[in-house]
């Protein structure tokens, strides 16, 4: 919503993501609150926003999938697994450098998830869902099975490098795991404003609608295939290159489900959704991790995993909270918010 | 309605900001009596292996908490040489084995000043191997593989501590027995061991193979038969069992915690399968609790373990009982919480040790550096029962080596708990 008196006058304007200079003024002083936050914020500052980025990226994948074109999958694990042994694997084995594994971690993530999404054109709804399950399942298995992956003993790799600079401290990692998520949300938000992200939305209100106008429905569910696995793909490379070992069960079902969580409590179909989901959903689980310990050291006859197991049922209860009360998440509910204080005194 | 999503969003919003206050180094949470050393721990409580990590934790939590209310661990300080006191701030969390979640837990505690991590799933320690060696704090686990006890290069990786040898070296030490002493006492010349494994699908059930292990079981003349999943949940095995039967299994090997086991045993028995196919269970499954929810089942299974079982008759598991009983009235105290007091004990030891050298503060490397001294002994060498080496540990004697050069085989006979032998670990990690 533009502020009062401010008027779109061409086609230019209305497109514009950034209207006016207070757009621009907010935007750059938020860039820089991001990247100087190592600077006056500590370690589990940088820990906790590193570990947020990797979920808005698998988040704002998924969103391109489910938000906008409505493909469910519930694989978005797997396939960050298949990027983060890639450029594992092609900078351990193979010596390549970082800047040349990242695209090639997403490419090869995005192709997987071409081949997953072929069931996509015939099937969708919970069949769909239950195919990319299936993928969740095999792809862990073939990276169980293969020598090179190490198999169920699982491999290390080096941390990221680029020309002579290595990211091998918190606030290196930091900046370039920042940095990568705010050119894939730049991209992602840019995308769903062009030709493929209308097609995309079509597709998801009415594939046969769209398809009647001419929008080729394999084409588009299958090129949002491979732009979601590929965002998974490149969370998985900078996953790879932060913890620098890599094991199967680091990309279990549950992430694949922590995901779809994530997009469902932030609001599908928004670029604000995943962002706020995934804040949302890492801060709840550091409460969870901070406060159930205490809750159990204040009431130690539960024993130790009462309290830890009311973690699970806080999510549940959550993801229950937020389909019952707020099923468009928390950027709906931020819209409205925004809406009626913009209004104030006179909102309806 | 409306009201309530405002309301909802607020109160997210204060859930997130209040975990990020609690996280800020300085928060009242870390406000702590000095002097304090603090050691941080994430295991999963909840999720596939809840049951053995439940038991380290409420050992450790109750071991820490004893030591803190008699005034804390008791150290020489190197400067003053006096007598000093310091408290343990044991920071512990869940992380459900997911590996996310145990990374989260270790930079959240790196955070808040830890010397030392303690943690327990396969994953979790592979995904904070490197982060704890670049942190230069010791990470003391017990996810027993392969990458990381050693560095890729195949030297022992120093910030990295384990309790025993790893899965796959104790297996292979059981494939060794079966292949030299079993199958000739017990099988018809010619005939060869078919085994096959029936474990979980989580990164510890799964623990046991690797190619190396696969090679090695070619290399004895064993049939290997593949690997089948159950849930694990507190499921009937029964058709997996059938299945592995008629493969012609006569070994059925499991890595798993003790419902598993113990309802994989009721299986065989169940199929009136226990003179023709044996099991075996590989190191922390084959406890007291297993025996005892296996009833008659469990007679005459095989396994490898801990010192806990050899452990046994010390003196210090009467007190070591008292100290859980005291914190946690309601648990059952078994053999997976003793393991979590030798833990303990590693750490109280390593701690003293660190600190009687460099005193008040130490640092992760300190800690590092303590458990692993020039002697090559280190903090084990220090007379403490029920460590996780035997204070008096001398590498010649296999029963003192019995952790990382030998495994315990186990048969459980009448009820009870037996050890055979001491079987030398064949150093599969090595290779």
């Amino acid at each position: 919503m533009l502020p009062c008196g401010v008027y779109n006058r061409n086609y230019g304007e209305d497109m514009s993501v950034l209207r006016t200079r207070s757009h621009w003024g907010m935007l750059i002083a938020f860039l820089v609150l991001l990247a100087t936050i190592p600077l006056f914020a500590g370690y589990q500052w940088e820990n906790f926003i590193t570990l947020v980025c990797f979920f808005v990226i698998n988040a704002v994948g998924l969103n391109i999938l489910l938000g906008y074109t409505g493909q469910v999958a519930l694989g978005q694990a797997a396939f960050m697994a298949v990027g983060a042994y890639t450029s594992g694997i092609l900078t351990a084995k193979l010596g390549l450098s970082f800047i040349v594994t990242l695209p090639l971690a997403g490419l090869v993530a995005g192709a997987a998830g071409i081949i997953f999404g072929l069931p996509s054109v015939r099937v969708k709804g919970f069949y769909l869902a239950l195919v990319t399950l299936g993928a969740q399942f095999i792809i862990i298995y073939i990276i169980e099975h293969l020598e090179i992956t190490g198999g169920t003993d699982g491999m290390t790799c080096p941390f990221a490098s680029i020309g002579g600079l290595t990211f091998d401290t918190p606030t290196k990692i930091y900046w370039l795991v920042m940095a990568v998520t705010i050119i894939l949300v730049f991209l992602a938000m840019n995308l769903m404003r062009t030709r493929i992200g209308r097609a995309f939305i079509a597709v998801r209100d009415n594939d046969i609608a769209a398809e009647v106008l001419g929008v080729n429905i394999s084409h588009y569910k299958l090129l949002a295939f491979f732009i979601g696995c590929f965002y998974s793909g490149i969370a998985g490379a900078l996953w790879a290159h932060y913890t620098t070992s890599l094991h199967p069960s680091q990309f279990p079902l549950h992430n694949s489900i922590m995901y779809l969580g994530i997009i469902v409590v932030g609001g599908m179909g928004t670029m604000f959704g995943p962002i706020a989901g995934a804040i949302v959903m890492r801060g709840l689980d550091e409460l969870v991790m901070i406060i159930f310990p205490k809750l159990a050291a204040a009431f130690p006859s539960m024993g130790a995993n009462m309290a830890p197991a009311l973690g699970p049922m806080a999510f549940g209860l959550v993801f229950i909270l937020f389909l019952i009360f707020e099923p468009r998440g928390i950027a709906h509910g931020w819209r409205r918010l925004k809406s009626s204080v913009e209004h104030w005194p006179f909102s309806y | 309605m409306r009201k309530f999503t405002l309301a909802l969003i607020v109160m997210f919003g204060l859930a997130v900001v209040l975990a990020l206050m609690l996280a800020l180094p300085g928060s009242a949470v870390e406000a702590k009596k000095t002097p304090s050393v603090k050691v941080g721990c994430s295991h999963g409580l909840t999720g596939a292996v809840s049951l053995a990590h439940t038991a380290y934790m409420e050992s450790m939590i109750s071991y820490f908490d004893n030591i803190n209310k008699e005034g804390g661990i008791k150290y020489r300080d190197p400067k003053t040489k006096g007598i000093e006191r310091a408290k343990i701030d044991f920071i512990w969390a869940d992380d459900g084995y997911v590996v996310d979640k145990c990374v989260a837990n270790y930079t959240r505690m790196k955070g808040q000043g830890i010397v030392l991590f303690l943690n327990g799933s396969v994953g979790g320690t592979l995904a904070c191997q490197k982060l704890c060696a670049r942190d230069k704090i010791p990470q003391l686990h017990a996810g027993n593989m392969k990458a990381s006890l050693y560095t890729p290069e195949g030297k022992p990786n120093k910030w990295v501590i384990t309790p025993s040898a790893a899965y796959t070296d104790s297996f292979g030490a059981f494939i060794s027995w079966l292949a030299s002493e079993w199958a000739p006492a017990n099988l018809p010349a010619g005939e060869k061991i078919r085994l096959g494994i029936i474990t979980s699908d989580c990164a510890f059930g799964k623990s046991l193979l690797e190619p190396s292990t696969e090679a090695f079981m070619r290399e004895k003349g064993i049939e290997y038969l593949g690997m089948i999943f159950a849930g694990m949940a507190d499921i009937d095995m029964t058709p997996q069992v059938r299945e592995m039967a008629g493969k012609g299994a006569n070994w059925i090997a499991c890595n798993h915690v003790t419902p598993f086991a113990s309802n994989l045993a009721k299986s065989v028995g169940r199929l009136g399968l226990h003179d023709k196919v044996h099991l075996f269970f590989n190191q922390a499954c084959y406890d007291d609790v297993y025996v005892e929810m296996a009833g008659a089942d469990a007679e005459g299974t095989w396994g490898v373990g801990f010192t806990g079982h050899i452990c046994d008759p010390d003196p210090f598991n009467d007190r070591r009982n008292e100290i859980i009983k005291a914190h946690y009235p309601r648990t059952k105290v078994f053999y997976q919480h003793g393991l979590g007091i030798m833990y303990a004990r590693c750490v109280e030891a390593a701690l003293i040790t660190a600190l009687e050298k460099h005193g008040y503060p130490i640092t992760g490397e300190n800690v590092a550096d303590a458990i692993r001294s020039a002697d090559g002994k280190g903090v084990w060498a220090r007379p403490t029962p029920n460590c996780l080496i035997p204070g008096n540990f001398d590498c010649s004697d296999p029963k003192d080596a019995v952790m990382l050069h030998d495994v315990a085989l186990l048969t459980c006979e009448q009820g009870k708990m037996k050890v055979v032998k001491f079987i030398p670990c064949p150093a599969l990690s090595y290779r």
